[in-house]
């Protein structure tokens, strides 16, 4: 409770943070009502009298107009916020997990363990994403497996980096000292006494990493990658493409997908620039 | 008595980088079962790093250190348990010596669980160490969070959370330096029945003589890294021997209109001080240096009925 | 007549669940060339009115009532640009963390120069002089100058701040809690210091302090606050030898003295009031052993005698109160909430 109202006072004072997390907000909210939300099934071809209604227009009847397939781009747009958050909090949790346990062991155990994951880290971060990715696809079977598998690869040193600076401070505190004192081994002092001092900054950088997977989702799918038989983000870009919508002018398909896949990439960054005034007062005064 | 802790020409070199700090160097020491010694001094002089060592939580460079008799200098972290479990420390800085997010029942707790007392103990020893820091009824604190105590509150917690294992020995780091005044002398009641009620050998330290003085019946002065003079706290008081020693009496201020303002028998600050060389440390702000200070460093030497002094004006001087 | 003489002093900081009083009638004057204690413990609003004095406040700090009357001025009514005629140059401020008042990333040569030339209108070789001799006087080598503050100890960096507030000679200096980070010897150099400044300069100052022993070696008169209001104020040997009021008479047995006896020292149970809802009646009263019925129930006025004030109900039996003060058991009785 104590943490809802300090949040709540947060996202007020953070205009940043507030319209990302209104932006989540919205987006999770679609996702659970998504089958009373879509006017239409999203996979159903639809028709006008007998022939395939394709590429309607915009109008009272389709809000965001039809695909070549004829099915309704709303229910599409509506639906796909399912696949957005689960291809997005999965590789989150798996991000976070990674780059949480790397974080704290490096910060707190220091010395060659710190060397080696700090080592570990720049070389993952070296790595091109897309390639990786492509070339992970191509050896595995593609589908969301691979995406969030790629995304958890790459993107934990950037949490493992804040999280061991951040150990680094809590360790010189006096209460993990007196955790040692009173008889803690460092395991203890690692996961029961300072891992959950840590975890919402972790879970910071967990909504930065969902937008990097959706967006990951989206240009293997668009690169053909993806499931295609899943109602995705990236699945209509890609069929949107696909079928020459850009050049048919048929920017109420093709722009709609791309609008929800940037702004859902925007909420994260906007939820992590917001809160670095929260987490480190200092560089905000600078 | 046998000493409860005792240390033997302990030592502390810090390296970090291209410097290197003499932190602390061979001062020996040792405090029986029931007796409390201060370590006084100004800030930067070893009083912390000392303490580290005593409690193992330093590992010293030089010396040993002895627990109960037994040699603890370079004891492995994993089987300092049961010496963890006797040597409890008292933190300076209250609103930093307790975990934020454990309720005052689970930061007691702790200790007990890790020091393999049985659960159907715990609230009984909880309840009873709550009532002897005065935290009563125990009902009313063991659920809330430290931020929801003052500072008082918060080291009476600290010093519970200290005693709850059953320690020998107790090590407080200038224990109200952080504290409210009128909260301080509560504090120092405690620390002084609990010693006194359970028999523990006690390590104050401070740089401020008249609260040492209230809890200490002896004291080792120490001046960059190294003992100075050593002696019952009230004679110290009364009749300091090394220079140090008097500039330091000579500044405790006491609450009188009417006391001595003259200048400090001292120049300069700490920093202004020789790191290294031959000699005595102090001879750049000793009134008294002489060309013998400049050239050999004095050896703390027996001055009388249980006291040691490190100066050469002490030589020939009668005992 | 006084140098400065603070009437009835209210300050409020504003928050979201009301007004704060931290400061909620103070009542002390200062002479010139004397020295005034400040003490209280921590919260009780000794900086805010240090800060108030001096037109400082924090963004949410407003003067609320009173009157703050310096060299026959009252500055509460002035505008921004009258006070900032008299800042510095009349009245100057140390805050209560040395590293606050100096620049980090400034060495001091360029800190004193910019007060002595901008503000103070000196010339740039005039203003160099002045900063040596400003750094002789508070007992700093003026080689020092060229460095940064960090490259000073704790001791050095509250002189250098010491002298940037005497740079254009004030009348008065408020210095918040100069000396409670500083171990003994250093606090007494810079004790000294401000003795000699006085005496040499016919300096005033209010010195913010929580200890009786500091204020009992270096000022002349002092003023006790609690929960934002002056309750006793006189000079310092009539406040300490025969303290009035009962929180007074506490702090004078709380802490050891080094030279005194070592029988039990006598702790002042409990915590100040919440100010943002003062209680009604005396502030000391969940604290205080004498504390009767009309205590709790109406504040007691401040009544002066001689130039010793103090504002409790029973005053007139404070030589009973002091000897039952005295005692541990006096003060073990009271159980506040
Ligand atoms: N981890 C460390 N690395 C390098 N130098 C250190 C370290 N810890 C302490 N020192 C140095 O050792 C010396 C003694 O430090 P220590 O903390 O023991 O002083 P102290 O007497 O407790 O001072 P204070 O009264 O300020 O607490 C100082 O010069 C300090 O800078
Ligand atoms: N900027 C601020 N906003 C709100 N309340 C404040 C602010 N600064 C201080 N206070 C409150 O005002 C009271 C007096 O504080 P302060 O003047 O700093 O006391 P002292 O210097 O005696 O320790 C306290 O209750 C404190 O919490
Ligand atoms: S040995 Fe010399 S310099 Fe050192 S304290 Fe004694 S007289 Fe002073
Ligand atoms: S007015 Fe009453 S409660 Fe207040 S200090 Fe005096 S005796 Fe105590
Ligand atoms: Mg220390
Ligand atoms: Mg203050």
């Amino acid at each position: 409770m104590r943490a809802a109202r300090a949040a709540w006072r947060f996202l007020r004072g953070e205009p940043f943070a507030f319209v990302g997390a209104a932006i989540y907000a919205l987006i999770v909210v679609t996702a659970i009502f998504a089958d009373k939300l879509a006017p239409h099934d999203p996979r159903e071809i639809l028709r006008v009298g007998r022939r395939v209604a394709r590429y309607l227009p915009i109008s009272p009847e389709h809000w965001l107009g039809t695909t070549s397939s004829g099915r309704d781009v709303l229910s599409q747009l509506i639906w796909g916020t399912r696949s957005a958050l689960q291809v997005g909090l999965t590789a989150a949790i798996v991000v976070v997990a990674i780059g949480t346990l790397m974080g704290l062991l490096a910060g707190y155990l220091g010395g060659w363990v710190d060397k080696l994951i700090t080592r570990l880290a720049d070389i993952v971060l070296s790595m091109p994403f897309l390639p990786f990715m492509l070339v992970l696809a191509a050896l595995t079977q593609p589908g969301t497996t691979v995406v969030v598998a790629c995304v958890a690869l790459l993107l934990w040193p950037n949490t493992a980096r804040v999280i061991r600076s951040q150990v680094l401070s809590l360790r010189e505190r006096a209460w993990v000292e007196a955790a040692r004192v009173t008889g803690c081994s460092n395991t203890r002092i690692m996961f029961v006494h300072i891992l959950p001092q840590v975890l919402p900054l972790a879970a910071l950088y967990g909504s930065v990493a969902i937008g990097w997977a959706i967006l990951a989702e989206a240009s293997a799918s668009f690169l053909g990658f993806g499931d295609p038989n899943t109602v995705s983000w990236g699945v209509m870009l890609q069929e949107a493409y696909a079928n020459q919508a850009l050049g048919r002018g048929a920017w109420n398909w093709f722009t709609p997908p791309g609008l929800a896949i940037v702004s859902m990439v925007l909420a994260g960054f906007m939820i992590s620039r917001g809160s670095e005034k929260l987490l480190f007062p200092k560089l905000a005064d600078k | 008595m046998s000493a409860v802790i005792e240390a033997r020409g302990l030592g502390k070199t810090f390296r970090t980088g291209r410097r290197t700090v003499h932190a602390v160097q061979d001062v020996s020491l040792s405090v029986s079962a029931g007796e409390a010694l201060g370590i006084v001094g100004e800030s930067g002089c070893g009083k912390t790093t000392t303490a580290r060592m005593l409690l193992r939580l330093e590992e010293p460079t030089a010396g040993q250190v002895l627990f109960e008799g037994e040699d603890i200098t370079h004891r492995r972290a994993a089987a300092l348990l049961p010496f963890r479990a006797r040597a409890q420390l008292v933190f300076q800085n209250p609103f930093d010596a307790l975990n934020p997010r454990f309720t005052i029942r689970r930061t007691l707790a702790e200790p007990l669980r890790n020091f393999g007392i049985p659960e159907a103990e715990h609230a009984a020893r909880i309840d009873a160490v709550m009532g002897r820091v005065r935290l009563t009824p125990a009902s009313a604190w063991l659920d809330r969070f430290p931020h929801e105590l003052s500072g008082g509150q918060l080291q009476r917690v600290v010093l519970a959370r200290a005693l709850i294992p059953g320690p020998r020995l107790i090590v407080a780091d200038e224990p109200v330096s952080m504290l409210d005044v009128s909260v301080r002398a509560g504090i120092l009641n405690l620390l002084r029945a609990a010693r006194d009620e359970l028999g523990l050998a006690a390590i104050y330290i401070s740089h401020d003589l008249a609260l040492i003085r209230y809890v200490c019946e002896r004291t080792v002065v120490m001046y960059l890294g190294r003992i100075v003079e050593e002696g019952p706290t009230a004679e110290l008081i009364a009749a300091p021997r090394h220079p140090y020693t008097r500039a330091l009496v000579a500044a405790v201020p006491v609450p009188r209109v009417d006391q001595d303002r003259a200048a400090l028998p001292i120049r300069g600050s700490l920093s202004d001080s020789p790191l290294g060389g031959t000699g005595c440390a102090f001879r750049d702000r000793c009134p008294h240096a002489m060309p013998r200070c400049e050239a050999e460093a004095p050896a703390l030497r027996e001055a009388g009925q249980a006291r040691r002094v490190a100066c050469h004006l002490e030589e020939g001087a009668p005992s | 007549m006084s140098l400065l003489s603070v009437e009835n002093l209210q300050v409020h900081y504003l928050t979201g669940a009301g007004p704060v009083r931290a400061v909620d009638g103070a009542t002390f004057a200062v002479a010139a060339g004397s020295i005034l204690g400040l003490v209280g413990e921590s919260g009780c609003g000794k900086s805010t009115l240090g800060r108030a004095i001096m037109g400082v406040l924090p963004d949410a700090g407003r003067i609320a009532g009173g009157s703050v009357v310096f060299e026959g001025r009252d500055l509460v009514a002035l505008t921004e640009s009258q006070r900032r005629e008299i800042r510095w140059r009349r009245l100057s401020f140390i805050p209560q963390t040395a590293m606050n008042a100096l620049d980090p990333v400034q060495r001091l040569r360029a800190q004193m120069l910019e007060v002595l030339m901008e503000r103070g209108g000196l010339a740039r070789a005039a203003a160099n002089d002045r900063a040596a001799e400003l750094f002789r006087m508070v007992g700093l080598d003026p080689v020092r100058l060229a460095d940064y503050p960090h490259q000073f100890s704790g001791g050095m960096r509250q002189r250098a701040s010491i002298a940037l507030a005497l740079a254009l000679n004030p009348a008065l200096v408020i210095a918040d809690e100069p000396v409670t980070a500083l171990d003994v010897i250093v606090q007494r150099q810079v004790l000294d210091v401000m003795r000699d400044l006085q005496s040499r300069l016919n300096l005033a100052m209010i010195l913010v302090t929580h200890d009786m022993a500091v204020v009992a070696y270096a000022c002349d008169r002092v003023a006790v606050m609690y929960a934002g209001i002056v309750v006793e104020s006189g000079p310092v040997r009539e406040v300490l030898e025969r303290p009035l009021h009962p929180y007074t008479m506490g702090l004078t047995h709380a802490f050891p003295d080094v030279h005194g006896e070592t029988g039990e020292l006598v702790p002042i149970e409990g915590s100040p009031p919440n100010l943002l809802h003062p209680p009604t009646g005396c502030r000391f009263a969940a604290r205080c052993p004498f504390a009767q019925t009309r205590c709790h129930e109406q504040a007691p006025p401040a009544v002066t005698e001689g130039e010793h004030m103090v504002a409790c109900w029973r005053a007139d039996e404070a030589p009973a109160l002091r000897k039952a003060a005295a005692s541990p058991a006096t003060w073990a009785a009271v159980v506040p909430a």
